[in-house]
């Protein structure tokens, strides 16, 4: 999978998603933009209702019914958004694959877990029962079940939650996707089995030179899996950057209230957190500008009135990387990459304070 | 035994099996040892953390201890009384004062039942205080249930306005404030908090760890508090103890396991949580 595409892996441009709901047509996603090339790890982070399993799920062409989608979605340049039912099935589970949260409820309770792994194979690659099986038993021992040979007729209930994660990984990657959307992979499972879950993922992505979309609300998880990470806020992403860069200078206001809020080991008993004022508003009360807007403390009055702009943020230059000051690029990673961008017309004030 | 007047919780070699499903007709039933041997202490105004990870029998151990079943072998002992051995309504008005926090506000609270109700039923159904102080729910007027209700909602950072209001209007981490001010109300000593933020957004689990901080300075409570969250307990616990299989396999102050941790598995635990923490 290492042929170089001339368009990218998967470009979303100013996604916006409109739920139908009570209280009339919310907007749930408010113009998201992204590029991924092959073999590029991005991580989506957020709370719960800021919109990153929509963006999952507007990807893979699962949103709703209710949910009307603008904007554009291309995956090697081919658009999504507009197209069939039929078509969209023959790219879901071949050329991208979804990873679920829940692996309980996620796999099926009534066939034992090789037909569910070789439901793909026959439907995309037209495998016969008989080869898909002993494919799905490679796939199991690729994703290190132990005692594969003898859970292929084994029913999801009779796994545990771990394992059940990797039956849920071997069907995603049966077909050896271009993508790999892994929403909230190991939220439900053990910290001790949530590492080796994680791990495997990684190398596994690594191993076929797939993309891979790792959405969480863990902040932790996201340094060791990702080069790059977003962070959502109000269904709009709020600042861009490299890990590193993310996770040093965090110059969003929700980034940095998000960091500061999380208990860390190390804290001294009875250690006060620090808090975010007020609460995440709800769909049909976000505000019209920055969602963030009521709860920020460098609120401008502009803020108010839309979403803020993004602003490029400049690297800062660490003397001992610059090898070439002339060449202008110091670094080997494609530009977009390395890019620091925020959603915020405050941000050098609050890197100042920090 | 000793027993010195300020330790409120004795739990003595509290053990608990429940039986399988037999495997077939004439097989013998198996079982699990869900909880084995597991004994300790717990101070007045102090936090004891369990920790371990699914199926190592802490939820197990919130359960025996709130006297929600009865253990196979071993003793609870709350403020010097063996739960267990007590007839049902001593238990029932013995319960005002060890109170349960549970892991989903959004399974945890009746969608059919007010806000007012759902917090003013531990009140109404223990019936009297254990000092034997007339607590009579019937003798506690409509109004004074009311009272009561809104006084616990705005301990807990909510408003006495919510009281009529249904739990689908509040977002989960007031609905973990109204659990709460549930277990608040009876003026507990103890309140066991199996997973209590677990299900919440990292900001949200800030303020509501820093209520349940704030609410034990100020009445002296004790937590026994159930977590997978190693950063978590060592924020909020004096001491902690690591289970797996049932077993307690490590036991000691939050310094010490955290900072000196012996056993492997709290090690391993440990190097699991450092690269996941929040």
């Amino acid at each position: 999978m290492s042929t170089h595409h001339a368009s990218p892996l998967l470009s979303v441009r100013n996604l916006r998603v409109a739920l139908q709901t009570s209280h009339g047509q919310l907007e749930a996603l408010r113009g998201v933009d992204f590029e991924m090339q092959s073999g590029e790890t991005l991580g989506l982070i957020g709370e719960s209702g800021c919109g990153k399993s929509l963006t999952a799920l507007a990807i893979m062409g699962l949103l709703p019914d209710h949910a009307s989608v603008s904007g554009s979605i291309a995956l090697h340049g081919t658009e999504l958004t507009q197209m069939s039912e039929d078509t969209l099935c023959t790219l879901r589970g071949a050329r991208m694959a979804m990873i679920f949260q829940e692996p309980m409820t996620a796999l099926n309770p009534l066939h034992p877990i090789w037909k569910q792994i070789a439901e793909p194979l026959q439907l995309h690659q037209g495998m016969d029962l008989v080869s898909a099986k002993a494919r799905a038993l490679e796939l199991l021992d690729r994703v290190q079940l132990p005692r594969a040979r003898e859970r292929l007729d084994n029913y999801p209930h009779q796994l545990s939650g771990g394992q059940r994660q990797r039956v849920m990984i071997s069907m995603a990657l049966a077909c050896q996707p271009d993508i790999l959307i892994a929403d909230e992979p190991t939220t439900a499972l053990d910290v001790t089995v949530q590492k080796e879950v994680l791990a495997l993922i990684h190398q596994l992505v690594a191993e076929d030179g797939m993309g891979l979309l790792l959405i969480s609300h863990n902040l932790g998880l996201m340094r060791d899996q990702v080069e790059r990470v977003m962070v959502m806020y109000g269904g709009a992403v709020v600042e861009s950057a490299s890990t590193k860069d993310l996770f040093e200078r965090r110059l969003h206001p929700y980034t940095q209230g998000l960091f500061a809020a999380r208990p860390q080991l190390g804290l001294k008993r009875g250690t006060r957190l620090q808090t975010i004022a007020g609460n995440v508003p709800e769909l049909f009360n976000w505000p019209k500008g920055c969602a963030f807007a009521d709860r920020c403390a460098y609120v401008k009055d502009s803020c108010k009135q839309g979403l803020p702009p993004i602003e490029l943020v400049p690297q800062i230059v660490h003397v001992n990387e610059s090898k070439d000051k002339d060449g202008g690029e110091e670094t080997d990673k494609p530009r977009h990459l390395a890019e620091h961008w925020v959603r915020c017309p405050e941000w050098q004030k609050l890197e100042a304070a920090a | 035994m000793i027993s010195s007047p300020d330790i409120l919780l004795d739990v003595q070699h509290l053990s608990q099996q429940y039986a399988l499903p037999k495997a077939s007709l004439f097989a013998k039933a198996g079982h699990i040892q869900a909880l084995n041997d597991v004994s300790f202490q717990l101070a007045a105004g102090k936090s004891m953390g369990v920790v371990g990870e699914s199926g190592s029998g802490k939820s197990t151990l919130a359960r025996l201890v709130m006297a929600l079943e009865k253990p196979t072998q071993g003793k609870v002992m709350f403020k010097g009384q063996d739960l267990n051995a007590l007839p049902q309504d001593a238990l029932r008005r013995a319960r005002s004062d060890f109170q349960m926090v549970f892991q989903d506000p959004y399974g945890s609270l009746d969608p059919r039942q007010k806000v007012l109700r759902i917090v003013s039923e531990p009140l109404s159904s223990t019936l009297n205080n254990p000092s034997g102080q007339a607590l009579n729910a019937q003798a506690l007027s409509p109004q004074d249930l009311k009272d009561r209700a809104a006084q616990a909602l705005t301990e807990v950072g909510l408003r006495a306005s919510d009281l009529d209001k249904y739990p689908h209007e509040f977002s989960g981490g007031q609905r973990q404030r109204i659990a709460i001010a549930r277990a608040l109300i009876t003026r507990p000593s103890l309140i066991v908090a199996d997973e209590p933020v677990s299900a919440l957004d990292v900001s949200v689990q800030a303020q509501v760890l820093n209520l349940m901080m704030d609410l034990q300075e100020r009445y002296g409570l004790s937590y026994l508090f159930v977590s997978h969250d190693l950063a978590v307990v060592n924020l909020m616990c004096d001491d902690v103890l690591v289970l797996q299989h049932g077993q307690l396999v490590e036991a000691g102050s939050a310094d010490d396991i955290f900072l000196r941790p012996q056993h492997p598995y709290t090690q391993e635990l440990l190097s699991a949580n450092t690269g996941l923490s929040h």
